[in-house]
């Protein structure tokens, strides 16, 4: 019999009893998308947009002006292009201006006073360039000057060479030249796209991919990032930077060569006041001035803003000094919101993290009111210990036909008692993770739900096997939610498939009291098919904890922990796929489930609710300023220090209930197991397993550990439904 | 011989002997060589008049410089001086012309002056801007804002009796005024740097920025003082270099060569880019190689983009030395650092 897959996900957020509203988290929802990497730039990008938004629709700019826009747009784009590589880089070049005036006042010298072909001009420009950006890299790099100072005065120094060079050539370069070369570079179209644009898309996707595909780039963010870590990286730190300038300068050459070709003329003044341009455009487009994050196609969209600016400012006819002072009050703008917004958006984020939800619990059952099924007891105080001071947190434990015990522990491991004397024990396998709860599959090897690693199958010679770790993520989750992280509890049904619960979608394995505070509908059931595939069967659960397969069969139970209820999720039968609940309103907060040898089911309370605790679930506000002001040892939370057994049957009817009064000994239980006439009591935070000696009454004879279904031995526990 | 050495002195490199020599004299003797060497080859240049109009055209960036000075000296850096100094030149021109009175006109700009100061100050040491780049927008927007609101002509010329124009003219105690102002500015900035607390914690937090601020120093109050002299200091640099001049074109650069030239003395002088490293005395060295550098280069008859290609190698050897003679900690080198 092969379980059908579920038709659908059941979502369990009725059980809150929440409203529409209650399922938004607004100030989670901020701060996943505050954390989100690509909100880095988004802001300052969003706002440059609005900006030539704003523009376009106040000025006489429309896309009649695109052509022009876009032929600018390229020239200066090639320069933000260079500038951002130098940017991510650690430095900056300020030269760029210069550098594309003296290459296209070259090429034009070249071309018309020394009538070089244009097979040469082209490279020897490009060359050109690269040459001047290397001046600049060899001061900054090997010479150590700063980047700022250095490029300001080749800025100048290279300005006066192409003044220099346009007084010694003024004449020739008056008379134009014919070449099919110019004409193609400057009017000419590739697929009816002119040449510029061709030539600046190239560049633009070959530095994009080398900038965040290649360890080219990866060594340049790496080195703007910090200079220290990237050099103790064994990265080239001087060769990285020095490529940057080479890189800035060949890209400001060639730019130069395509405006000396666009305009069919030049002057020393072609180039000036540029890499004020790049420099507001790149920081428009969100490109860091700290170093190390950047990206050129955001430097790209950033120059078109400023283009568009520019052409705002030459339609309305306002002064020329106009559109210096809005590109300064946008540097200056943007400068500022780089650092605020870098500064204060993983601030930010991280406290609104936790965003506590409101749910709905009923009256409070007293414990303490004498003659009660509930009445407390000390029933657990004389359980023998196993490994005591040696385990450290066996949240769960298995037990295998021999006697042998397996227990897990916070450090990684998984422990092995050899029979039912062994207080010593072994070091089975070493699973890393937190490991948590622990079954038998069919072929009667060990399944661990690993915290924060997901579900592992161990072999019988300690060797751990990944069985699961991953479901399909949600559509349109801002949130990752794919990884099993917060596995707690499994088990498996007749057809071996294995039922995991996953607490929390947010929060990892080890930070359950942040689970238990906020009270949001972040965990789901995951089903896991012997072929290794995953599917999520409950959704938006609160706090799924405890996963034990009914003895017929048929169905599963499910402990909620943040609900403080039972619910039977059908998995076979007319009722296929239908949650109904088990136990609703429990005095305390449900863990692991675990079958019973006569039938029944056993069921600890990892904490007791408490007038207090029952108080704050309806505030939620309280708690998330709870969670924000004050440190995490004293937030308020249900009693956590108890340990306290129940049995309960199909029906939902509480059996009995074992408690230790002294808490002495288990001061929590999160876990017990039925072998052989005894109990093991397993604690997250205890040092030891509990071991308790059952009155024959209280003992079947069902073999919990074996899948349900799969032995022919009488079953007490059909119940008619 | 357990005591041995104690007060022996540790080795040297010959590299950190020239970098605790006193950058000021090495300028100075630079300085005495260059003019030497104009003595000898170049006509006219060791006269009496010649050397008077060097002085007076220094003046100009030379108080431009110490403010510059000042700032650096505090591990900032100030491009909005050029911007300043023009820009209220101009503008107080613009006023005078408009008919408002010189000194009405002049209290406006500094207040102008005073403002711009104090937002450069606010945004480096409360906003945490870099100051390149917080500097280089606001000289931009003071000199391109006064331009659009206050200016409707491309050319002011300054009247005869002036206040200003009284700056470069006439004597006091038998100096030239524009000379005896500097030098009033350049002994002020010595007593302030050297001698007064402001001026050595001011220092203190160059050097060392952590350590002046876990002092009790109070770090963001100085350095918004460091840009209000710089302002003021511009604002005088721009009255002297209108008055010297005699009238103002109006332009809207975003790297002048005023700016420049006051960098290049300030680095020139021995005011490391890195912070807390330089004197006053080393500035006037700078003023003097660099005026004396101008005056040979107009004399030799160098055009002008040649003359910017000899001061640009100038100062990327100066940077250069600064570079070699105090080089930055890869250790604790911070990509930031521009």
């Amino acid at each position: 019999m092969k379980t059908k897959a579920f038709s659908r996900e059941i979502d369990a957020f009725p059980l809150t009893g929440g409203s529409r509203r209650d399922r938004l988290a607004p100030f989670r929802t901020l701060s996943e998308l505050f954390g989100q990497r690509w909100m880095e730039g988004a802001v300052p990008l969003g706002l440059a947009v609005l900006l030539s938004v704003l523009v376009t629709a106040t000025t006489p700019v429309g896309p009649g002006d695109a052509p022009l826009i876009l032929d600018e747009a390229t020239e200066k784009g090639l320069l933000a292009i260079g500038l951002t590589v130098v940017l991510v880089g650690g430095g900056i070049d300020l030269s760029i201006g210069s550098i594309v005036g003296l290459a296209s006042l070259g090429a034009m010298v070249a071309s018309r006073a020394w009538n070089w072909p244009m097979a040469l001009v082209v490279p020897a420009a490009i060359l050109a360039g690269s040459a001047l950006g290397a001046v600049n890299g060899f001061l900054i790099a090997r010479v150590n000057m700063r980047p700022f100072i250095t490029t300001l005065v080749t800025l100048v120094a290279f300005g006066g060479a192409a003044a220099a060079l346009q007084s010694a050539y003024s004449f020739q370069l008056g008379v134009p030249e014919q070449d099919i070369v110019w004409d193609f570079l400057g009017a000419g179209a590739v697929a009816g796209v002119p040449t510029g644009w061709v030539v600046f898309a190239v560049v633009l996707i070959v530095v994009h991919v080398g900038l965040t595909r290649s360890r080219w780039g990866w060594w340049i963010a790496a080195v703007g990032s910090d200079r220290r870590s990237a050099r103790r990286n064994g990265i080239p730190v001087a060769r990285v930077v020095f490529c940057t300038y080479v890189l800035s300068g060949a890209l400001a050459g060639t730019a130069g060569l395509l405006t000396a070709a666009r305009l069919g003329r030049t002057d020393p003044d072609v180039g000036q006041g540029w890499e004020l341009v790049a420099l507001t455009a790149v920081v428009l487009g969100g490109v860091s001035l700290k170093g190390g994050r950047g990206s050129v196609l955001r430097a790209t969209v950033g120059i078109v803003v400023v283009q568009v600016i520019q052409q705002g400012t030459i339609a309305t006819g306002a002064e020329g000094s106009s559109y210096t002072v809005i590109l300064a009050a946008a540097l200056l703008l943007f400068a500022v919101l780089d650092l605020k917004w870098g500064k204060y958006r993983q601030r930010t984020a991280e406290k609104l993290r936790i965003d506590p939800g409101r749910i709905t619990l009923g009256p409070l059952v007293d414990v303490t009111e004498p003659g009660t099924v509930w009445t407390v007891n000390d029933r657990l105080t004389d359980a023998s210990p196993i490994g005591l001071g040696k385990i450290e947190g066996a949240e769960d434990c298995a037990v295998d036909r021999e006697g042998n015990m397996y227990c897990g522990d916070r450090r990684g491991w998984v422990w092995r008692f050899a029979g039912p004397d062994d207080t010593e024990g072994e070091i089975f396998a070493r699973t890393g993770g937190l490991p948590l709860g622990h079954a038998w599959d069919h072929e009667r090897r060990l399944l661990v739900a690993v915290g924060g690693m997901g579900v592992y199958r161990i072999h019988a010679d300690g060797e751990p096997e990944l069985v699961a770790d991953k479901v399909r993520r949600s559509p349109f989750s801002l949130h990752d939610d794919s990884g099993l992280r917060a596995v707690d509890d499994l088990d498996v049904t007749p057809d071996g498939a294995i039922f995991v619960s996953d607490f929390s979608t947010r929060t990892n394995a080890a930070e359950y009291m942040v689970e238990l505070v906020e009270s949001r509908p972040n965990g789901r059931v995951v089903r896991v098919d012997p072929d290794g595939s995953t599917e999520v069967v409950i959704s938006h659960h609160v706090f799924p904890n405890g996963i034990c397969t009914a003895h017929d069969g048929r169905s599963i139970l499910v402990a909620s922990t943040g609900l403080c209820r039972v619910d039977r999720l059908w998995i076979a039968g007319p009722k296929q796929g239908q949650l109904e609940p088990v136990l609703e309103n429990l005095p305390g907060h449900p863990d692991n489930i675990n079958r019973s040898s006569d039938g029944n089911y056993w069921l600890p309370f990892v904490s007791m609710r408490t007038p207090m605790s029952d108080l704050l679930t309806k505030y939620p506000a309280v708690r998330r300023r709870m969670t924000q002001e004050v440190p995490l040892d004293s937030w308020v939370v249900p009693q956590l220090n108890v340990s306290c057994v129940m049995k309960f049957n199909d029906r939902g009817e509480v059996l009995g209930v074992m408690w230790d009064a002294t808490l002495r000994n288990h001061p929590m239980v999160t876990a017990v197991k039925e072998h052989a006439g005894h109990l093991y009591l397993c604690g997250v935070s205890n040092n030891r397993v509990g071991r308790l000696r059952l009155e024959s009454d209280e003992v079947g004879p069902i073999d919990p550990a074996s899948v349900p279904g799969t032995t022919t031995a009488p079953s007490l526990a059909v119940v008619d439904r | 011989m357990g005591v041995a050495a104690v007060d022996a002195r540790p080795d040297l490199s010959p590299r950190d002997r020239l970098a605790r020599v006193e950058q000021g004299f090495f300028v100075l003797g630079i300085t005495a060589l260059l003019c030497l060497a104009g003595a000898v080859t170049t006509d006219g240049f060791l006269t009496g008049g010649n050397v008077e109009n060097l002085l007076r055209l220094s003046a100009a960036f030379g108080i431009l410089a110490v403010g510059e000075a000042v700032v650096i000296l505090a591990k900032g850096i100030d491009l909005s001086v050029a911007g300043v100094a023009l820009g209220c030149a101009q503008a107080t021109l613009a006023f005078m012309a408009d008919g408002m009175s010189e000194w009405q006109a002049i209290a406006l700009l500094a207040g102008v002056a005073l403002v711009v100061g104090v937002v450069n100050g606010i945004l480096v040491a409360y906003l945490e801007v870099p100051a390149l780049f917080a500097t280089l927008a606001t000289g931009l927007l003071t000199i391109g804002g006064i331009d659009i609101l206050l200016l409707d002509q491309n050319f002011y010329s300054l009247p005869a009796s002036s206040a200003i124009s009284e700056l470069s003219s006439g004597s006091v105690l038998g100096v030239p005024r524009a000379i005896f102002v500097a030098g009033a500015v350049f002994v002020l900035a010595w007593l302030f740097v050297s001698y007064t607390v402001a001026g050595r914690l001011t220092r203190a937090m160059g050097d060392n920025f952590d350590t002046a601020r876990s002092s009790g120093a109070p770090v963001r109050p100085l350095q918004v003082l460091g840009y209000v002299v710089s302002a003021l200091l511009a604002l005088l640099a721009g009255y002297m270099t209108v008055s010297v001049q005699g009238s103002v074109q109006t332009t809207v650069t975003s790297f002048d060569p005023l700016l420049f030239t006051a960098l290049t003395v300030t680095v020139i002088g021995g005011v490391s880019l890195s912070g807390g490293r330089g004197t006053i005395l080393g500035v006037l060295a700078g003023a003097l190689f660099v005026g004396v550098l101008n005056n040979l280069l107009i004399l030799r008859g160098l055009s002008s983009p040649l003359q910017d290609l000899v001061r640009g190698g100038v100062l990327i050897a100066a940077i250069a030395l600064d570079a070699w003679l105090h080089p930055r900690d890869e250790e604790t080198a911070r990509s930031d650092e521009l």
